[in-house]
């Protein structure tokens, strides 16, 4: 089996990358599909802690690459789920220390006996980009419905374009919160596709279980109330192939809500006639 | 040969190999190391007798591998006299470390001038000091060789790793390591300050923290058992002594420190071939 | 009294109706998204993305009649390529005569503004030419000047057909004079 390389980057920092990286691998690993996740963010390293296996590293990609142990040796399987396996990034050096090729090498290797490795890049366009992006065919470019991420989402995706190796990219919309869209003081989802020209793979909704998940070390996936995680789980699917509607985020949860929300139509209703 | 030191030296000890088969096979594992490459190959051959053909399969082995066969230090005269037919030089390996600035590996962080003082004295005393760092390949830092050595050696092995702690140099800094760095020493280490998660010490010998060690540890380092790690506080993502390693319970999912005024001195120790951490009071 | 009821009743009614008003935080900012990410992708600084427009609006105002205001100019990115839009609402078509007036004047004011270049450029030549003699000539023989250069018009505006009598505005004329020459050789060396 040959396996899918996708890159899962955004330009801008702090959109969600990391997080996506986590709950996707963990949502296709319990899938049943065999995933390597990377983390390429050498020196400043997340990926590990939102997966809750900061204590288990003993080998990071920086020793694989520098010869001073195995792949194998290196890869650490996740707590819950013996299909998902890290790659951690190393803390004490910075992101010149792994370059393009030892990137593809290991890509190569693990492609064989896997089904897809995703790979997290680390914020910018610099080397650490550059080396995230060298092995991938696909890329899932995040961002939130916020200027400036998409104006960083523009550039990233123009770089992208520019990259022959990359087949096809798709767009992950993060931390959307409806209530404002529907308030008009957020851009819509249609808008930001609209700008951005990008075929869309999900839309994620604001979560505050997601600072919960990431401080007890489980992805947001695990849980299967929250809206965020179904959304994730979902993604997980489209990658696979399957056709899956996007979520309603709009829908209230609670039945107070939803009686509120059905007030408040029936009045906007009265008062527009008039 | 005089003593001396040789450039990108790199000693192999294959006293311990039954049979060129074993010895062959052993060097190609060590060969292919990244640190093994282009370095002058310092070979320990101990009592094995090699003939000429053999001995020169195995140069031959080294030079196709990128490096280069210095010398050879060997007890047996078939070796002995092989050696000399094809030109490769004999010599006596003495373990003698001398610390000078050039040697010292990794990183290493003297804050301030009078550290960096206290140092030299250390230098100063060491040179008259040996040091047996027999079965040991210099440039590996975990002890991977642990197969070579037998249990004969093993138990004139342990006594002679506990009194080398007490000999070696020791680095002592007074700063509080942050995410990031690493300290690496050929002795012991003394830190007054914490060492925060993402940060690494790594020892030859003993390591010592007056403060609260959150960070990865790893003492004896060049593969001595009997190493220990002792903090104010021990929350460490992982402890290492030599080829053992412990991690902090899952539960305890902290990425940065804890700083506490509520000190329970603490030492790690490997006591069964396991990481056992014990108060100092007891 | 009623005007507290009316501000009652406003502010029960918003919460019941999303506002209008606030339409326009998104709008502002797809639209800046949009102008910002067309200067992204362009290099178009704004000042030359605005004389774009304004060179755009003086052309197209020529054949058609449209609302200056409303030229709008959008780059739409599909996939790899990218396409310049401009979408322009056009008041009403211009009739044939009107195009063909404005274009005959076009060509006119072309013509006369050729033909003025061209004068200029003989003059400049005949400038050339007499002004190879007078820098040396600069310190001495002030007042013959005016004679060799009989085209020339004295610097303080009197006519040359007076240069053999002295000319009326005395020594002021010859300082004026004076600088002419001197700025010669300057122009000489940039025209060749």
């Amino acid at each position: 089996m040959t396996g899918r390389v996708i890159v899962i980057t955004s330009g801008k920092g702090g959109v969600g990358k990391t997080t996506t990286s986590a709950n996707i691998g963990t949502a296709l690993a319990k899938a049943g599909q065999k995933v390597i996740l990377i983390d390429t963010d050498i020196g400043l390293r997340n990926l590990d802690l939102l997966l809750g296996l900061e204590n288990r590293i003993v080998y990071t990609i920086v020793d694989v690459v520098e010869g001073r142990c195995k792949l194998k040796q290196a890869l650490v399987k996740d707590k819950k789920n013996p299909n998902l396996c890290l790659l951690a990034a190393a803390q004490t050096r910075d992101k010149s220390a792994v370059n393009e090729e030892q990137i593809k090498t290991i890509c190569e290797e693990l492609k064989e006996e896997n089904d897809f490795i995703l790979v997290d890049c680390p914020a910018g366009i610099e080397q650490g980009f550059q080396t995230a992006v060298a092995a991938a065919t696909e890329a899932i470019v995040v961002t939130t419905p916020e200027m400036s991420a998409v104006r960083d989402a523009d550039r990233i995706i123009g770089l992208l374009e520019a990259k022959e190796e990359i087949e096809s990219y798709k767009l992950l919309l993060n931390r959307v919160r409806p209530n404002l869209i529907k308030s008009n003081d957020m851009m819509s989802v249609d808008d930001v596709v609209d700008i951005l020209s990008c075929e869309l793979i999900g839309i994620i909704p604001e979560d505050t279980g997601v600072i919960t998940s990431t401080n007890k070390g489980e992805p947001i996936v695990n849980d299967e109330k929250s809206l965020a995680g179904q959304a994730y789980s979902n993604v997980a699917l489209r990658i696979t192939g399957e056709e899956v509607p996007f979520l309603d985020l709009s829908e209230p949860k609670s039945p107070i809500a939803k009686l509120i929300a059905e007030v408040k139509k029936f009045f906007a209703g009265l008062l527009g006639k008039e | 040969m005089t003593k001396g030191f040789i450039e990108d030296g790199f000693i192999i000890d294959l006293g311990n190999a039954n049979g060129t088969a074993e010895i062959i096979d052993e060097l190609g594992n060590i060969l292919e190391m990244a640190e093994a490459k282009n370095k002058q190959i310092c070979l320990k051959l101990g009592a094995v007798d090699l003939k000429q053909s053999q001995l020169l399969s195995i140069k031959a082995l080294i030079n196709a591998m990128g490096s280069a066969l210095a010398f050879v230090d060997t007890n047996s005269e078939l070796t002995e006299l092989s050696a000399n037919n094809l030109g490769i030089i004999i010599s006596k390996l003495s373990n003698e470390i001398e610390v000078t600035e050039d040697e010292e590996t990794g990183s290493v962080e003297p804050e301030t001038e009078e550290e960096v003082s206290e140092e030299e004295v250390f230098k100063g005393e060491l040179i008259t000091d040996k040091i047996d760092l027999t079965d040991e390949a210099e440039q590996i830092e975990e002890a991977e060789n642990d197969e070579q050595k037998t249990e004969e050696e093993n138990s004139v092995q342990s006594k002679e790793l506990e009194l080398e702690i007490s000999k070696l140099p020791t680095l002592y800094l007074r700063q509080t390591l942050r995410s990031g760095s690493t300290i690496s020493y050929d002795g012991n280490i003394v830190i007054i300050g914490d060492v925060h998660p993402g940060s690494e010490v790594i020892a030859k010998g003993d390591i010592t923290i007056w403060g609260v060690l959150g960070g990865i540890a790893h003492a004896g380092a060049r593969g001595n058992d009997f190493a220990k790690i002792r903090a104010l506080k021990i929350n460490a993502i992982q402890l290492r002594i030599s080829g053992f390693y412990a991690r902090r319970p899952d539960t305890l999912n902290i990425p940065f420190i804890q700083k506490t005024y509520e000190f329970t001195p603490e030492e790690a120790r490997v006591v069964n071939k396991e990481i056992a951490v014990y108060k100092v009071n007891e | 009294m009623k005007d507290i009821f009316t501000d009652l009743y406003k502010k029960v009614a918003g919460f019941f109706q999303a506002p209008s008003e606030k339409e326009n935080v998104k709008e502002v900012a797809c639209n800046r998204l949009k102008f910002v990410l067309m200067q992204d992708r362009t290099n178009l600084t704004p000042q030359l993305l605005e004389r774009m427009r304004s060179e755009m609006i003086d052309l197209l105002s020529k054949y058609v009649e449209m609302d200056k205001e409303a030229l709008e100019l959008n780059f739409a990115h599909e996939g790899e390529s990218m396409a310049l839009m401009l979408s322009i609402p056009v008041l009403r078509a211009k009739e044939e005569s009107e195009i063909q007036a404005i274009i005959e004047a076009e060509e006119k004011a072309k013509m006369a503004k050729e033909a003025l270049e061209a004068e200029e450029a003989a003059e400049a030549e005949e400038e050339i030419s007499d002004e190879d003699e007078s820098p040396e000539e600069v310190d001495a023989e002030v007042d013959v000047e005016p004679e060799s250069e009989p085209e020339e018009v004295c610097g303080c505006g009197c006519e040359e057909n007076e240069a053999d009598e002295a000319c009326p505005c005395g020594d002021e004329c010859e300082e004026i004079e004076e600088d002419v020459i001197e700025d010669a050789p300057v122009k000489k060396s940039k025209k060749k």
